[in-house]
């Protein structure tokens, strides 16, 4: 079966407050989903009705085909997850706190404790209580927990919260694998939006509970806009060469003419030759790429306007 | 029954590696200490004014002869009392401490089924009460001894013994009640008021005599002296309480089960 993870209409609402809207979505096999909005916005609730924590007021939620609910004990056998902060027992080892997630899995395998606290670099902290551990530690613990059983399918809540660049770094490098070359099918959900477009193969964002688009990051980026930095010694007489030369040029915001021109973007020579000839030669010339971040805030701006 | 075990193992790791057990034990412990110690106060009443608040106390609390049948009589009413509130406490704090250590969500989607959960934390909770019984009555009787209570005999224990034991049973049976109120407070707060609560309620029904029909007053009343707890527990009594137990035990199942889990 391709397809992993599906909802239909997923929708939960408490009191007054819609929190999830008709969220419909497909995860297939080996994909890597990065589900992006901002704090509030529903990433939460529709991973805890994905987990069976919490139920829909309307619509379902398919993993492997089959339904999920509370009861569905065999569901989560192939499943690994993190939902927000990973707590563990404050009192208890990072070794125990393992073991015991080892047991209520079914674990035959021993070892399995002892090669994931190796896999997640924690092996100088595995006889020491949780509550001593740092910030970073006690995610790691959480991943740890998440992947101790080598699942088919992670859920994962914000993962990258209290790791330090180089963990994040090596967190995606390990999800990336996993997805890569062991058909591990993940579901990320994330703010830090720079940090999932360099890893998801397809994004879905929310917004107010919504989820306003679904793209590929190849779709991502043809929609990211692109831009002509251009930078010379006097801006203002730059400026006006290439509105009297029919290029649409202004001044941005960090003191660089921008040029938002397509045709230009693509021959940014035909720019430079332009403004030498005209006596105000260029000392910078860049086409910049809208990253991830600033399509998002673009994308949830237009969706609020058309409100 | 895989399941249960391997729940039950990891809630006995838990209580094991936390302080709130080793605590439960000294506070058990030390209230039969006390019990003791009001008892050598009233065999030895000469000393009762060097302990000040004790010897008060001892002093108020005559309850005839300072013997082991008056002695047993005060036990079982301690464990009515100490048991309601310790055993309450442990349920709060095995059910509650997953919602205020924020783990709950850890152990609501793994292959083991939430209900073997919520059965092994209530065998947990029989288990370790009935250790803090056991405790209580060992440490009791040895502070007795030591005291140096007389008119000791293997007949009047047995007695005790038997009333004892059902009392600790039907104290243990309010704990589902308990387990529910802590799992949908999510924490130890409610579930402590609740107790709290109850155990007003209790004393005011037992002013007003009905205190029979009331669960949480029906353990003090078993407890009481000998020859009035007839006259006033009957079988709607027992039945009351069996069927809050189960009612707490259903209402604990279905919850973890059915709420969000947020």
């Amino acid at each position: 079966m391709n397809e992993i993870i599906r909802t239909e209409k997923l929708t939960k609402k408490y009191k007054e407050v819609l929190a999830v809207s008709e969220i419909s979505l497909s995860v297939s096999k080996g994909e890597i989903y990065g589900f992006l909005g901002l704090n509030g916005a529903g990433k939460t609730t529709t991973i805890r009705m994905l987990l069976g924590m919490i139920s829909p007021n309307k619509g379902e939620a398919f993993i492997n085909g089959k339904k999920v609910h509370a009861g569905n004990t065999e569901l989560w056998k192939e499943i690994g997850y993190l939902v927000e902060i990973p707590y563990s027992y404050p009192n208890l080892t990072v070794k125990e706190n393992l073991e015991i997630i080892r047991r209520l899995r079914f674990m035959k395998d021993r070892n399995a404790v002892d090669s994931i606290i190796d896999k997640l670099k924690l092996t100088e902290y595995a006889n020491r209580k949780v509550k001593n551990l740092s910030l970073g530690n006690a995610q790691r613990l959480g991943v740890a927990k998440a992947l101790i059983h080598n699942p088919n399918i992670l859920i994962l809540d914000e993962p990258a919260n209290g790791f330090d660049p180089a963990g994040i770094y090596e967190i995606r490098k390990m999800l990336s694998d996993l997805a890569k070359n062991h058909g591990v099918t993940v579901f990320i959900s994330s703010h830090i939006l720079g940090e999932i477009s360099r890893f998801a193969t397809r994004i879905g964002i929310i917004h107010n509970g919504v989820l306003i688009q679904e793209l590929n990051t190849y779709k991502l980026e043809q929609l990211c806009q692109k831009r002509l930095k251009v930078n010379t010694r006097n801006n203002n007489l730059a400026i006006s060469v290439l509105l009297q030369n029919g290029i649409s040029a202004v001044e941005a915001t960090d003191e660089t003419v921008e040029i938002k021109d397509e045709e230009i973007i693509n021959n940014p020579e035909s720019v430079a030759t332009l403004l030498v000839n005209n006596q105000v030669p260029p000392f910078l010339l860049n086409v910049v790429e809208e990253d991830l971040e600033s399509y998002f805030l673009r994308t949830i701006k237009m969706k609020g306007d058309e409100k | 029954m895989k399941s249960i075990l391997v729940t039950f193992w990891a809630e006995c790791l838990k209580v094991r590696k936390s302080k709130v057990f080793w605590l439960s034990i000294v506070f058990f412990v030390f209230v039969s200490f006390m019990m003791g110690l009001i008892m050598f106060v009233q065999i030895h009443p000469e000393i009762s004014q060097k302990f000040g608040m004790i010897g008060t106390k001892a002093s108020l609390l005559r309850f005839g002869e300072p013997n082991w049948q008056n002695y047993l009589t005060l036990l079982l009413q301690g464990i009515g009392g100490i048991g309601m509130v310790g055993f309450g406490f442990i349920t709060s704090w095995i059910f509650g401490r997953e919602y205020t250590d924020n783990t709950i969500k850890d152990i609501i989607a793994l292959p083991v089924s939430r209900s073997s959960v919520v059965i092994s934390k209530l065998i947990v909770v029989i288990l370790w009460s009935i250790l803090l019984t056991c405790i209580f009555l060992i440490s009791s009787i040895v502070f007795g001894h030591l005291a140096g209570i007389s008119g000791w005999t293997g007949k009047i224990l047995s007695q005790f013994l038997y009333k004892y034991t059902i009392a600790t049973l039907l104290t243990i049976l309010l704990c589902t009640i308990t387990s529910f109120f802590a799992s949908y407070g999510k924490g130890i707060l409610l579930p402590i008021g609740v107790i709290i609560l109850t155990m007003i309620i209790a004393n005011f029904t037992g002013l007003v005599g009905l205190g029979p029909y009331f669960p949480w007053a029906i353990p003090e009343l078993f407890c009481s002296p000998p020859g009035t707890e007839d006259i006033h527990l009957n079988i709607a009594s027992y039945m009351i309480l069996i069927s809050t137990s189960i009612l707490g035990l259903i209402g604990t199942l279905a919850w973890w089960q059915y709420a969000d889990q947020k």
